[in-house]
């Protein structure tokens, strides 16, 4: 790069910083990595889009152009742990690229990973143990049963491989308390104390544990279950993710406005906004005649459609496009709540599309 | 039938597919091991169902197809005039290649009915 260039890059880096600064959202955000980019500092454009993935979790725009130069840093990475599974039957492999899928933010693909490993490997911990991790964290950020009792069936599998492993053990009995099984809390605390009979977490954990009424139940479905119904507050400990939503829906005023020329849009049926927990609280439907039936049956279709995504075990809704011939439907989950825009077949989809883009990318943040 | 299923399913990123009526029959199924059957011709035919219900409501008939993103997949519901073809995906899929296929699968199964009808 020649001076003439270094000083234009400077310059070009500098002006998007400031725009980014000026107006933290993420389509400025992601102008400023691209600048970035462009002058080749990759690094920094990890940095910036690492902190505004973690400003914007519900920006696609961000969150994808992370992933992606995220990827590319770990490509070669990737490329050498696949040859390594392919040709040497490497057991830690696995779970090395599992553990970069997983920095990619690629969760899927590393629960794949691992369970390629296990079915190859069964008696290596190390996949088992991956597998364990995400599907308990899964379970505390989407609160689907079948992910906490497969996040309890990978630890016990390593308990089982390995008796002494500490971290497993104290986990598991950390789960159990919760899951008010503490007959096996219990069973598992005392293996530890037999060999760090000094532990205090272990010894205070297995105090509460012995306070705890034992157990009749010990399906692990119907325990995990039971303590979804008892105490969703304490699982729906999802960040600020609720934040967004709760904000916009106090403001209504301001929400209309962002939304104030959308509205206008000739095909637009109607646009309803449900909160964290699937009730309807803003609507605005053109057709007066349809009000009732819309208020009636929409969120009768959108609670089956955010309960499909969590129970097929892919995760929490982001997004769904239904299509007919006479019109279409647009749900999009955001901040912890559900947009949906219904739309005649009258609507240009391409320029609704356009508007939504913005607005979910800039707009909403102004 | 299986047999487009099955050559579906070849494209890398399906998880499986599979054939379900609205009130969750299953017709044909080739969902793989990762995918329970019941629960998704359950799932399945809860949004179809409800979706179709909305749509009837409104005077807008019916839907053609419906596509679910989530956070680690897809799931694609295709009108095959009656019955749906149910496709999970992973997230890493070109939706508009898939959509191809999914097409051409859907024609190809239609083709097959009308042939046994």
């Amino acid at each position: 790069m020649g001076l003439f260039d270094r000083f234009r890059a400077k310059k070009e880096i500098q002006k998007a910083r400031e725009m980014a600064k000026a107006n933290p959202t993420p389509k400025t955000t992601a102008y400023f990595a691209d600048k970035l980019i462009e002058f080749k500092e990759y690094d920094n454009a990890l940095a910036v889009l690492e902190m505004g993935a973690k400003a914007f979790p519900n920006s696609e725009l961000l969150q994808s152009k992370y992933k992606k130069l995220k990827r590319l840093k770990y490509q070669n990475e990737i490329k050498a742990l696949k040859e390594q599974i392919e040709k040497n039957q490497d057991r830690v492999a696995y779970a090395k690229l599992a553990d970069i899928y997983v920095k990619i933010g690629e969760e899927d693909r590393a629960i794949e990973i691992c369970q390629a490993g296990c079915e190859k490997f069964p008696d290596y911990e190390g996949n088992h143990l991956i597998l364990g991790k995400l599907r308990w964290e899964r379970f505390r950020r989407n609160i689907q049963v079948r992910d906490g009792v497969k996040a309890v069936e990978h630890f016990e599998y390593v308990a089982q491989i390995n008796p002494k492993n500490y971290k497993v053990l104290y986990q598991l009995a950390r789960i159990y308390v919760e899951l008010g099984y503490p007959q096996k809390a219990i069973e598992k605390l005392q293996v530890i104390l037999q060999h760090h009979p000094e532990d205090e977490n272990c010894q205070r954990l297995l105090r509460r544990a012995k306070l705890l009424p034992p157990s009749s139940e010990t399906d692990l479905e119907y325990l995990f279950q039971d303590l979804v119904n008892k105490r969703p507050e304490v699982l729906k400990k999802q960040g600020s993710a609720g934040a967004i939503i709760e904000r916009l829906l106090k403001d209504k005023a301001s929400l209309q406005k962002k939304l104030g020329e959308f509205v206008k849009k000739p095909g637009l049926l109607a646009l309803a906004i449900f909160n964290s927990e699937g009730e309807l609280k803003l609507s605005h439907i053109t057709d007066p005649k349809l009000k009732e039936t819309i208020h009636t049956f929409l969120p009768r279709m959108i609670k089956p459609t955010q309960n499909c995504s969590l129970r097929m075990d892919i995760g929490s809704l982001q997004d769904a496009k239904v299509k007919g011939k006479k019109g279409w439907i647009w749900i999009k989950a955001f901040g912890g709540g559900v947009f949906v825009f219904m739309f005649t077949s009258q609507a240009k989809s391409r320029q609704v599309e356009s508007f939504l883009d913005n607005f979910f990318e800039y707009e909403i943040y102004r | 039938m299986q047999e487009i299923l099955t050559e579906l399913n070849k494209d890398p990123g399906i998880k499986g597919s599979m054939i379900v009526t609205e009130d969750g029959l299953t017709v044909q199924e080739e969902l793989g091991p990762t995918l329970d059957k019941d629960t998704v011709s359950a799932l399945s035919a809860s949004v179809i169902l409800s979706t179709k219900r909305l749509y009837e409501e409104i005077g807008w008939g019916s839907f053609n197809q419906f596509v679910l993103t989530a956070s680690h997949g897809r799931m694609v519901f295709y009108d095959l005039d009656g019955p749906f073809l149910v496709v999970v995906t992973d997230m890493n899929i070109k939706l508009d290649q898939i959509f191809i296929e999914i097409a051409s699968a859907a024609n190809k199964i239609q083709k097959k009915r009308q042939i046994r009808d």
